[in-house]
């Protein structure tokens, strides 16, 4: 019965772990596991992954989010409903912490039950050489290493999401996995995906001859209005 | 600077800076508290200050006495926090400071909401605090121009002696989009008025002073503010028109809903219907003329004022339009954002009217 698997993402405000939250969510629940969401932001008050309850929940997954997210009142607040991931009535667990070290702390609670199911947890650092904020070796050390000392916990994963918006390109992409790579020799963290627009990570592939660390693994848009195009 | 992607509020304090703003006093309100989070690490790393102040009040007070110095130094808030700075900013337009101040609108009125809205523009365009003076007020659409108007609203206010002010929105503030921050050529103006020490005696000294005891002389300071408001309106217009070819219509929007109102633009072409949008860049001074020539073309059978508030753009619309066409309101209460095709509806319902 309690052998839920759990994917925690974290990272630096727009590295895009809510595009990936909505990913993980909806693959998993399409693969036929019961799924749930939990958005754990306490900081960012718009284009939170709860945003898009009706359509996670259309997908059959559990949204577990403050009551007060997306409403017109801006409070910290983390569901006392997320201790349900832990009784081990989902296949799988998707938690969307909020970006940067003060997004973390939200996650710092969880460290007892967390610790109690380290076996089947993967904790991701999504990383977007993009943002200013992490855009070299000593800036992504940083912010990792207070997410880790805020979240209280250790990162397994490095996620490649660097992207430019509707700007985003192959190229970018692999000025992004140049600096992941790197970041991963350093701190001895395995790169786990490569995500983006499908198109742009064929390219990728192409770009790169195949020879790059970790798994391509395509992702669907959905937080950015299209209006924003113009 | 390559291109990043940056968070709206983010990205206007960083243009801010790369502008030579070296002095930010602020307060935390939702959704702008990046602006002041991000000047709180930002500054010290450029020789800049950074303070959080105790409230509204004393931040705007800040700003009064650093800029009065000649520096460039800014505030930032959203609107309930944005109405506290009200008495400080028209002390600092009459006292002839120049100045820059964000707002990043949030619902109201009253504490209202955190989520987006247009509802602050009477206050940044037509007073706000009280007695007889102007905003420079720029309205960006993109984050991208939200920096590039940070540069022109240091300068701009340097050069005239005035306020001037980003008027942004929730969504502005709050999303992320590409950016690049481009280097600014920092112009240094006449600053003999800055309270800057008097120890050499070679220049009459200089006050910073908005109380006037005679009749004649509050009635002077009125009137040169007057006259500088009126070279601004004549020299400082900014305005985007758009698909303006012989339309059938006009969309009036600005910031980021003109944006989405460009998105309706796009899908009435493919359905053969030509319409056209003017988007105020300055809301203050308002692009009158844009809307007086648009009025005056035969295509245009009418305007349709595109805002998320209750009917106040509309007003400088129907200024401009002077009653020659027919003025309609697509509006949105609430914070709930208009959709491309909720807009295009309401053109196809003014088509179809007789």
């Amino acid at each position: 019965m309690a052998n839920t698997k759990y994917d925690i993402l974290v990272g630096n405000y727009g590295s895009g772990k809510t595009e990936i939250a909505l990913n993980f969510a909806l693959d998993g629940a399409a693969q036929g596991k019961k799924t749930v969401l939990v958005d754990l932001d306490i900081v960012n008050p718009y284009f939170r992954s709860s945003a898009k309850r009706l359509l996670l929940e259309e997908a059959g997954i559990m949204v577990i989010a403050s009551e007060f997210a997306n409403t017109g009142i801006d409070l910290p607040l983390v569901s006392a409903e997320t201790a349900r991931i832990f009784t081990g009535e989902f296949d799988y667990a998707v938690i969307d912490v909020g970006g940067d070290p003060v997004g973390a702390t939200a996650l710092g609670r969880y460290k007892i039950e967390l610790g109690k199911i380290a076996d089947r947890l993967n904790t991701n650092f999504v990383l977007n050489a993009s943002r200013p904020q992490t855009i070299d070796l000593p800036a992504v050390r940083k912010m990792l290493e207070l997410i880790e000392a805020r979240g209280r916990v250790k990162m397994n994963w490095l996620i490649n999401n660097t992207n430019l918006a509707n700007e985003s390109s192959p190229e970018n992409l692999l000025t992004g996995q140049r600096l992941v790579e790197e970041v991963s020799r350093e701190l001895d963290i395995p790169v786990r995906y490569i995500t983006g627009r499908a198109d742009i990570l064929e390219k990728f592939r192409e770009l790169t001859g195949a020879e790059f660390k970790g798994e391509l693994r395509p992702i669907v848009m959905r937080m950015r209005p299209g209006w924003q195009d113009y | 600077m390559a291109r990043v992607l940056m968070k709206g509020n983010e990205a206007i304090a960083e243009a801010a800076i790369a502008a030579g703003c070296r002095f930010f006093f602020g307060y935390p309100i939702t959704p702008q508290s990046e602006v002041p989070e991000y000047f709180s690490i930002r500054m010290p790393e450029v020789g800049g200050t950074f303070v959080q102040a105790e409230s509204e009040v004393a931040a705007v007070n800040m700003l009064y006495g650093a800029a009065g110095t000649g520096v460039r130094a800014m505030t930032s808030s959203s609107s309930p926090g944005f109405s506290l700075k009200q008495e400080g900013i028209s002390y600092i337009a009459c006292a002839e400071i120049p100045a820059v101040v964000v707002n990043i609108m949030r619902g109201g009125p009253g504490l209202g909401s955190i989520q987006a809205s247009q509802a602050d523009y009477f206050q940044a365009t037509k007073g706000g605090g009280h007695g007889d003076y102007r905003l420079l007020v720029y309205a960006p659409a993109s984050i991208q121009e939200a920096c590039d108007l940070m540069a022109t609203a240091f300068d701009r206010s340097q050069k005239y002696r005035c306020v001037s002010m980003i008027l942004g929105d929730g969504m502005l503030g709050q999303m992320m989009e590409p950016v690049e921050i481009k280097p600014v050529e920092v112009k240094q103006y006449d600053n003999s008025w800055a309270t800057v020490g008097w120890a050499d005696k070679s220049r009459p000294r200089a006050v910073v002073n908005s109380l006037y005891i005679t009749h004649e002389e509050l009635g002077a300071v009125n009137k040169r503010l007057q006259a500088k408001y009126k070279e601004i309106a004549a020299n400082e217009v900014m305005v985007e028109e758009f698909n303006m070819d012989q339309p059938e219509f006009v969309i009036v929007a600005f910031g980021t809903v003109a944006r989405i109102a460009k998105n309706a633009v796009a899908k009435l072409k493919e359905q053969g219907i030509n319409v056209g949008l003017i988007r105020p860049i300055t809301v203050w001074p308002f692009p009158y003329c844009s809307l007086e020539k648009a009025a005056a073309m035969n295509s245009v059978k009418g305007f349709l004022t595109v805002e998320v508030s209750a009917g106040q753009l509309v007003e400088d619309v129907r200024l401009g339009v002077n009653g020659k066409k027919p003025v309609e309101l697509h509006n949105t209460l609430g914070s709930v954002y208009p959709t491309p095709d909720e807009i295009v509806e309401s053109i196809l319902a003014l088509k179809g009217r007789k």
